[in-house]
């Protein structure tokens, strides 16, 4: 009797050691297969989901993007996933200015987002923005003019480009509904825009005229869907993009699919559900 | 063998596999498409050369743009992204792009399209080097499929020069 018992228990804890250890060998090797990818593409982080709808109407909420990181140059036009300073979650936006260094090979980046034709965007990326401006207004801008009212340049004028902060277009910047909108179609033709709005306004054009900083690689990026560059989303100061900042050039693209993703990060119960069934399968599996 | 989880699971991963293969081969049929876009740009006008009062030189121009993509579009494009660059070289860079212009272009009628615009971004250069600078014009596009990879292409247009004093 007692030894019917213990041969029972033996095959139980061997079966109960087989099924730990084969939960092992699947967590272990898609951890390999992911360092692997890591490899492969060069970058910190081969498959990012698509969170902010600023790519639209490219790159939905959502989205997968397949990253890779080679040693060719970055160039205009390129959607890169960028890391800034004090920010946890990577930015995917796309190049607009390139200016690369002749004796280092560096480059200085500019990106940005896209076109405000959608008003829900102006007003959900207010509160960013607020957070943004407050970060302006502490450091970024120098200049003769204060920020504040009864600035000359509340004037229309006509025809004067130089001083029309195209990159800065407050209309992004939930403004919009007290200056009048100007819904921009999808072809329209930019005669510069002759009215000046209210004061808010004053500290994103202060923004332009910031200190430029000379310094090595700069990439600038844009987003599809934002007016104006992402200078506004770099760290305090900071102009430009280098290339250690970068961490892939998207590559490839699938629809939806990150929608798992983003179902776990926002409500986890479903998570730990998820890995609870998981659980109780591989159990269950026993015969 | 025949539970409801196991075939549930087999399944489903069987249609994640099919569906894997199929976004791949829509993706790898692009290739069989012939491309041949084509485009012009002229510089109607330079507005303003000058030099900005920190220390950069800044342009601003009205451009002409003509341009047919329309054979860019396949049953698996979702959009194209066609920008104009400035691109020119300095002392200090090699290499500089500037982007002046963009647009979204949604489909196949939207594709093939003129217009006249002023520079939308701002052509900012590191310095004063664009008095009497030579540049070219290019014309980027980057192909947004509905799956798959993504492709870029442009055509180079040389031969444009910016005045050689401020104005």
């Amino acid at each position: 009797m007692g030894e019917t018992v213990d041969s029972v228990k033996s095959i139980q804890i061997r079966q109960l050691l087989t099924q730990a250890i084969s939960l092992g060998m699947i967590v272990t090797s898609s951890l390999i297969i992911w360092k692997a990818l890591i490899c492969v593409t060069g970058s910190e982080s081969p498959v990012v989901v698509v969170l902010s709808e600023s790519m639209e109407p490219g790159f939905q909420r959502g989205d997968i993007l397949f990253l890779h990181m080679s040693k060719d140059p970055i160039r205009a036009g390129e959607i890169v996933v960028f890391n800034i300073d004090g920010r946890d979650i990577p930015i995917v936006h796309r190049v607009i200015k390139v200016h690369e260094r002749k004796n280092t090979g560096e480059v200085d980046v500019l990106t940005k987002g896209a076109h405000p034709t959608k008003k829900s965007l102006r007003d959900e990326t207010l509160e960013d923005y607020e957070d943004l401006q407050l970060i302006f207004e502490q450091g970024l801008a120098t200049g003769k003019n204060a920020i504040g009212l009864g600035d000359d340049t509340d004037a229309p004028t006509f025809g004067a480009k130089d001083d029309e902060p195209f990159e800065l277009d407050p209309r992004s910047f939930g403004y919009a509904e007290k200056e009048g909108s100007q819904a921009s179609g999808f072809l329209n033709s930019t005669l510069p825009r002759s009215r000046k709005g209210p004061s808010e306004k004053q500290p994103l054009k202060k923004r332009a005229k910031g200190v430029e900083g000379g310094e090595s690689s700069n990439s600038n990026m844009d987003g599809d869907n934002n007016p104006g560059d992402d200078r506004l989303l770099y760290a305090k100061g900071q102009l430009w993009l280098h290339r250690h900042h970068i961490m892939g050039r998207a590559v490839g693209f699938l629809p939806y699919v990150g929608w798992v993703t983003i179902i776990m990060t926002e409500k986890p119960i479903i998570k730990y559900i998820l890995i609870g069934a998981l659980g109780l399968l591989v159990i269950s599996s026993r015969d | 063998m025949h539970s409801f989880g196991y075939r549930a699971n087999a399944l489903l991963t069987f249609s994640v596999t099919a569906l894997a293969f199929i976004c791949a081969i829509a993706s790898f049929s692009d290739k069989f498409s012939n491309q041949n876009p084509s485009a012009e740009i002229q510089i109607l006008n330079i507005n303003r050369l000058k030099k900005q009062s920190y220390g950069n030189d800044e342009v601003s121009l009205t451009l002409d743009i003509s341009a047919d993509l329309q054979s860019l579009f396949t049953w698996n494009t979702k959009q194209v992204f066609a920008f104009v660059a400035a691109e020119y070289e300095t002392s200090k860079n090699s290499l500089n792009q500037v982007s002046l212009w963009d647009v979204i272009i949604p489909d196949k009628e939207h594709a093939k399209f003129r217009i006249q615009t002023s520079n939308k971004y701002r052509f900012i250069d590191q310095g004063h080097n664009l008095r009497g600078r030579e540049f070219n014009l290019t014309l980027h596009w980057h192909v947004m499929p509905k799956t798959g990879k993504m492709l870029a292409d442009k055509i180079v247009m040389p031969g444009y020069s910016l005045p050689d004093a401020y104005k």
